[in-house]
């Protein structure tokens, strides 16, 4: 029953901090031997993963999210489908869900590919009875064919995806978030996926997309936002959002930035101050 | 700064969620049973062979070599029907200590109800007791013990107080060890200590009086003690259940508490 809601997603000002010294475990080592160190620690230093990022995701959007590893991307999707709670702001989502996150989440190495993907079915939330009766189909759409009886941990990571995918569009969700890993898969599987996409996007769900591949979201996606220090610095269509991005890149070192105004010297187009202000954030830390 | 976070599911009401919970559940425990023993051909042998093993050990070398036979009757039986649930106490515990740990990618990159961990690592330690009680009630018998109608009572409510100290246990210090990872170590000394507090290899009486309250600390001394009662004189609400309830209910509620409070920040702490 898909919602009534015009947005998929909404965050609010949303900002994420990481302690770095909550991040590594207390050990009684370091209460004994350095019991100075546990203020310290304690108080800790501050990592901003996300800064004010506000953002509305309209329901039926493919949206594409680019930047540089590092770049809060995956700490944004995290925080979209509830893994990772903000430190502030609001994150709204208004529908069912599934997440495509790592390549092997939830599966056990030593069971069958058929078993888990049953078990995965159950862990994006459907019933014993729903799973069963999409088993059939998810199998046959992974195409994994006899290989579905064998452990997993026999498989390529191309064959994780391909099982994990059909779990995840199989279920049906409103919102489909997939976080760099469709790369994996071969051509074939990805035409295989984008079709699939197409046909979800028709039944209005909406598609969140981390990804490097450019073309792809060229082709696919209809709005793409660029991350950079955790901050949206970047929102729109998205052939201008990946050309000011692929512009920036290639500008972002002195060496590139050379070879870039030979290159535009040699065409006998040479904007001097547009490649002077072109540099991108990425280069200040 | 305020940080909401609100969700709109059209889909799952909470009884639905609630057994798409348990189906989750019982289908991870299903698959760790089968994993874990497929290929060993005599898989079953393997879950009766540790509490086994040890009881003869323990049998020859306390009850025939230091003859504690003398002061307790039927110490055969004395050490195995407390051998038994001690297995399925330690393992539990040990297994469900660093079960957030063990499974930090499956917590950071996919949604479900947490709880489902430890319950799982709890709930395949209970299947292996459950299907090796009957060898347990062999040995009773052959040991000329006469079955008794209170055993139709007791095995059950004896099984779901330890199954509930066990979720308490289990998932208060699974949820400690994500924060404080020297716990794993730690249980593991810990529950060598209790092994030798529990009473399981001598009787209560032959302890000291001077010792008795370190002993009167141990969570599971009651419970080991009302499962002997059980077994050996077929006494059930005797002295021994009421620590153990209060033992339980303890665990229990500290263990959900800790679980409430902290799960929010599991996933900076993975």
């Amino acid at each position: 029953m898909p919602s009534k809601e015009r947005y998929a997603i909404r965050l609010k000002g949303v900002s994420k901090r990481y302690l770095l010294s909550r991040t590594t475990p207390l050990h009684i080592r370091d209460m004994l031997m350095k019991p100075w160190t546990i203020r310290s620690r304690l108080a800790g230093e501050a990592f901003w993963a996300l800064q004010d990022v506000s953002l509305d995701v309209r329901r039926g959007q493919i949206l594409g999210i680019i930047g540089k590893n590092g770049s809060g991307k995956s700490t944004l999707v995290r925080t979209m489908v509830g893994l990772s709670p903000p430190t502030s702001g609001t994150v709204s989502v208004h529908g069912t869900y599934a997440a495509l996150l790592d390549l092997g989440a939830g599966f056990h190495p030593d069971a069958t590919g058929r078993e888990n993907a049953y078990i995965n079915a159950l862990f994006m939330g459907l019933t014993k009875k729903r799973a069963r009766e999409l088993m059939p189909e998810i199998l046959e759409f992974s195409g994994l064919g006899k290989f579905v009886d064998q452990p997993m941990r026999t498989y390529s990571s191309g064959m994780y995806v391909r099982l994990g995918f059909s779990v995840a569009v199989h279920v049906k969700p409103e919102i489909l978030v997939i976080d760099e890993i469709l790369a994996v898969g071969d051509a074939d599987f990805q035409q295989k996926c984008f079709d699939h996409f197409a046909e979800l996007k028709q039944q209005s769900a909406t598609i969140i997309l981390v990804t490097h591949s450019m073309s792809t979201l060229r082709e696919f996606a209809d709005r793409v936002i660029h991350m950079e220090h955790g901050r949206v610095v970047n929102d729109g269509d998205p052939n201008a959002v990946i050309d000011k991005y692929m512009m920036n890149r290639l500008t972002a070192s002195p060496a590139a930035r050379k070879v870039f105004r030979r290159s535009l010297e040699a065409q006998g187009l040479l904007p001097e101050e547009a490649v002077e202000e072109s540099t991108p954030g990425g280069v200040e830390r | 700064m305020a940080a909401t976070v609100t969700r709109t599911s059209s889909a799952p009401d909470l009884l639905r969620s609630l057994s798409t919970t348990w189906d989750l559940l019982l289908a991870i425990t299903l698959r760790d049973i089968r994993v874990r023993y497929q290929g060993t051909f005599l898989s079953f042998i393997w879950w009766i062979a540790r509490p086994l093993t040890l009881g003869t050990v323990l049998y020859i070398a306390l009850g025939r070599v230091l003859d504690l036979r003398a002061d307790v009757p039927n110490y055969s039986i004395f050490l195995l029907s407390a051998l038994f649930p001690w297995f399925w106490f330690s393992g539990s515990v040990s297994q469900a200590t660093g079960i957030f740990v063990g499974n930090s990618g499956l917590l950071k990159k996919v949604r479900f109800p947490k709880l489902i961990l430890p319950l799982s690592a709890v709930l395949f330690n209970t299947s292996q007791f459950l299907l090796t009680l009957p060898i347990l009630i062999g040995f009773v018998l052959v040991a000329g013990i006469d079955p008794e109608l209170m055993w139709l009572a007791g095995i059950p409510a004896l099984m779901a107080l330890q199954l509930l100290l066990l979720i308490g246990l289990g998932t208060l210090l699974a949820t400690l060890n994500v924060f404080f990872r020297d716990l794993g170590p730690m249980v593991d000394v810990a529950l060598l200590l209790l092994f030798y507090l529990s009473a399981i290899i001598f009787p209560l009486d032959l302890v000291p009086d001077e010792f008795r309250p370190i002993m009167a600390l141990n969570p599971v001394a009651p419970l080991i003690d009302a499962w002997r009662n059980l077994f050996l004189y077929g006494e059930f609400l005797d002295g021994a259940i009421w620590p153990a309830l209060a033992i339980t209910a303890a665990s229990l509620a500290l263990g959900l508490f800790a679980f409430n409070k902290l799960e929010r920040h599991f996933a900076d702490a993975l």
